[in-house]
């Protein structure tokens, strides 16, 4: 059930309507919130809610026992109860195919074959997601932090909340249990902020990102070949265009699902593109994971309080790891390291230049979008043939498009979009949602119609995969 | 949180609400089926006929046949929209002509229009499996390629669809695409939907980098399935009878195609452009006739005898009434041509629009 489904518009409707009548009993409404939750899991497979159950059971005992324990040595122990079972999940259902894919050949070189050892398995949707979220509230609960959750209950609506259980953003305890102790703020302007931002966040999904994908991206990527080098880089820059407005339209859809049931959620996204150095690109794209893996992973191998080679070593491996939490594939792990790459290239804060003149600033912005757009490159391929077709018909350097004019149109709109400041698009959504409800109602009506009619495919977003 | 607080959901569900009958009244006064109207009166129905569709009372009348009589040979036409057009009553339409010609040359025929709105051939295989050994049918007829063009032309034109066969290494294996669940049906019911599709979704497809041929595969996709309804046919005891795909438009006119045309073609498709559909109809055919020369089977040309003119279509795949008494006029020919024993065949009495072009 995509955020972008006829099931979901439905789904949620009857959901908003129990939602109001179980408001005021706080049971109740926790109740509802984790039946509707694991529902709306259970939509895409019934059979893994059952992991989703069982990360929440563990994390839930390691963290009532990490609580009571008081001796280091047992501490350490409990967490890594924690670790392991989080860890091995992902490492059964996400990894495990690709690592047997990695050690084949060299087994092979031994006369066997482990084939026989490979698994079908599906991969169970935001199981990268829940995971990192369920480990960060062990972690920090053994770091000291007094995120502890007594109630069963109020922690797995936690775990399995479900405008962000599938894609996040990856919500901490920290931020998120307080919320569930109180009874939500649910104003008329939260409400239809939240609206607001689900409807902005099904435009980029459905105007710009997936028409871009329909439209050209998907079919160029799929044969590379038979394209100009020109209709490659454009697919390339549009790509770049078409994931950022996936996985932001899904993050401000979950967002304001979030903030018309009275939650609160972080932001993800803040223009990553208007960024100028690899750093600076990271605190603007995904922010819930770049804080994760600089909390729970750079922070612990040292940070940057280290020799200069151990800090650049720290940033490859957490960008190596971060690259591979995205996906079992090389391309993943490569694009991960061209960042790491990236990032150890980046001068630290206390190094930078004096600040750049306007120009400078857009050439730099510019110069960096290629860079990211070549990193997308990687992330998108399907393998290393795909890529070094890519690569060749990019360096073909033939002109000439076969991509229609309404494609142009709407990466330029994308583009312009990204760039707008983001105070007029503030001020524009306080103005609209200050505007007579009947009025509201309709443009979303149009709205609803509108997206209906341009929906192609329907494909779901991309980090689902993840 | 209060219900007070969800009054622009009502709203917008109201708006929505007014759309949709709003546009349900336009539809119906235009001659279209409606959720909240009913049904339109077709043209040609008499006033109390029993169904506009003959496809919904031929699949029931198929399950209720009486136990074959002596001399009774019965057809079973396998198509899909092209023989349940829900625009004309079934007395116009070719399996209902076809029967009355029959019968008309002294046959004890039934026809059984097994043809329903969407139907692959796949799914006519089905069908056939699942009735025919109740229904016993003597002549299987198969009138099949716009769905099927469509259905291939989505297993191996769609990029996500190449990816992922590509990436789970099944060897060339093509999934079958997803079926629409309930609620995404009773939602393509909608007049909404109906006109979103044909004046918005159709022309962004057409705006689509779209590829002009099935190629090879395509025609290994389409011979497959072919071949596999045709043993079915054989397997229950029928002869199949096939029958090439007839357009309103042909490549030689090419790109000559009203931009009509084009709209509909993009209706379904949204990987195939213009020349590519009727290339691949062009080399669907060359397969029909290849398959029905090797293996002896009856052959009705309804390519070269209804495409390229206009009059037989209503739009660019479904016929007119004229264009379904030349469909069920070429059928009846080439059944009485061809005819063995036991399908001996009297002359027939053709009425006056049913004469071969």
């Amino acid at each position: 059930m995509n955020f972008n489904s006829v099931e979901f518009f439905l789904f949620f409707s009857v959901l908003l309507v129990l939602y109001a009548v179980a408001f005021h009993r706080m049971l109740l409404r926790d109740l509802l919130l984790l039946v509707s939750s694991y529902f709306f899991y259970m939509c895409w497979n019934w059979k893994y809610a059952g992991l989703l159950a069982l990360s929440t059971c563990v994390d839930y005992s390691v963290g009532r026992l990490l609580d009571r324990a008081t001796d280091p040595r047992s501490r350490r122990w409990i967490l890594i109860i924690s670790l392991t079972s989080n860890l091995g999940l992902l490492a059964l259902f996400k990894y495990y195919n690709f690592f047997m894919d990695v050690a084949k050949p060299a087994v092979a070189a031994f006369g066997w074959d482990i084939s026989f050892l490979q698994h079908q398995l599906l991969l169970p949707v935001g199981i990268s997601f829940y995971t990192f979220q369920t480990m960060s509230y062990t972690i920090d609960i053994y770091r000291g932090e007094r995120v502890l959750e007594r109630s069963f209950l109020k922690f797995a609506v936690f775990v399995a909340f479900f405008p962000q259980l599938i894609a996040g953003p990856i919500v901490r305890a920290r931020q998120f249990l307080p919320q569930l102790h109180h009874a939500p703020a649910v104003t008329f302007e939260r409400f239809n902020s939240g609206l607001f931002l689900v409807f902005k966040g099904l435009f980029k999904k459905i105007v710009f990102a997936d028409l871009l994908a329909a439209l050209a991206v998907d079919k160029v990527f799929s044969d590379p070949l038979s394209f100009s080098s020109w209709d490659l880089l454009i697919a390339l820059y549009a790509y770049s265009f078409q994931i950022y407005y996936d996985f932001s339209g899904y993050s401000d859809i979950a967002i304001g699902l979030a903030r018309m049931l009275g939650y609160d959620l972080p932001q993800n996204f803040n223009r990553p593109y208007l960024s100028q150095n690899a750093r600076e690109f990271w605190t603007r794209w995904h922010i819930s994971l770049s804080t994760w893996l600089r909390d729970y992973l750079y922070i612990p191998l040292g940070g940057n309080r280290a020799a200069p080679w151990r800090v650049k070593l720290n940033l490859m491996i957490t960008m190596l790891l971060g690259g591979l939490w995205h996906g079992a594939a090389m391309h993943f792990v490569l694009w991960g390291g061209f960042h790491g790459l990236l990032l150890m290239m980046t001068p630290q804060r206390s190094q930078a230049g004096p600040p750049c003149t306007l120009l400078g600033t857009v050439l730099r912005r510019l110069g960096w979008f290629q860079l990211i757009a070549f990193g997308w490159l990687l992330f998108r391929v399907q393998d290393m043939k795909n890529f070094m077709d890519f690569i060749e018909g990019c360096a073909r350097f033939t002109g000439g498009t076969r991509l229609s004019g309404v494609f142009y149109l709407i990466l330029c709109a994308g583009i312009l979009s990204h760039l707008s400041p983001l105070t007029q698009l503030e001020r524009f959504g306080q103005w609209w949602i200050a505007r007579p409800v009947p009025i509201q109602a309709a443009a979303y009506a149009v709205l609803l119609i509108f997206y209906a009619g341009v929906t192609l495919e329907a494909p779901a977003f991309i980090y689902f995969q993840f | 949180m209060t219900f007070q607080l969800l009054k622009i959901l009502w709203w917008g569900l109201l708006f929505l609400l007014m759309a949709e009958v709003g546009l349900e009244f336009r539809a119906y006064h235009r001659g279209f089926d409606t959720i909240a109207f009913g049904s339109y009166q077709r043209q040609g129905a008499e006033p109390n006929a029993p169904a506009v569709s003959p496809t919904i009372q031929a699949a029931s009348l198929g399950d209720q046949l009486e136990e074959k009589k002596a001399g009774e040979i019965r057809y079973w036409i396998a198509s899909s929209s092209h023989a349940e057009d829900s625009y004309l009553s079934r007395e116009l339409i070719f399996p209902t002509r076809l029967e009355g010609l029959l019968r008309e040359s002294g046959q004890l025929a039934v026809v059984v229009n097994a043809s329903h709105a969407g139907m692959t051939i796949q799914a006519n295989q089905t069908d056939l499996e699942a009735r025919g050994n109740r229904i016993h049918p003597d002549i299987v007829i198969l009138y099949q390629m716009s769905t099927e063009i469509t259905e291939i032309s989505k297993m191996l034109l769609s990029p996500r669809r190449s990816e992922s066969t590509k990436a789970k290494g099944s060897g060339g294996a093509i999934p079958p695409p997803a079926q629409p669940n309930m609620i995404v049906r009773a939602f393509e019911h909608t007049s909404i939907y109906a006109l979103l599709k044909g004046n918005l979704s159709n022309r962004l497809a057409g705006q689509r980098v779209l590829a002009d041929s099935l190629g090879g595969e395509g025609d290994a996709a389409f011979e497959q399935q072919v071949l596999a309804f045709v043993q079915t046919a054989r397997r229950i005891g029928a002869e199949p009878v096939l029958c090439t795909f007839a357009t309103s438009h042909t490549r030689s006119q090419f790109p000559n195609v009203p931009d009509a045309v084009s709209s509909f073609l993009f209706r379904y498709n949204m990987y195939l452009s213009v020349i590519g559909w009727l290339d691949a109809v062009d080399r669907f055919n060359d397969i029909l006739r290849r398959i029905a020369a090797k293996e002896h089977f009856r052959l009705v040309e309804l390519d070269t005898v209804l495409s390229g003119r206009e009059e037989n279509f209503r739009d660019f795949v479904h016929f007119t009434p004229e264009g379904h008494a030349r469909v069920a006029q070429a059928i009846f020919s080439q059944l009485r041509q061809g005819s063995t024993s036991p399908l001996q065949m009297a002359a027939p009495h053709a009425g006056p629009d049913m004469q071969t072009p």
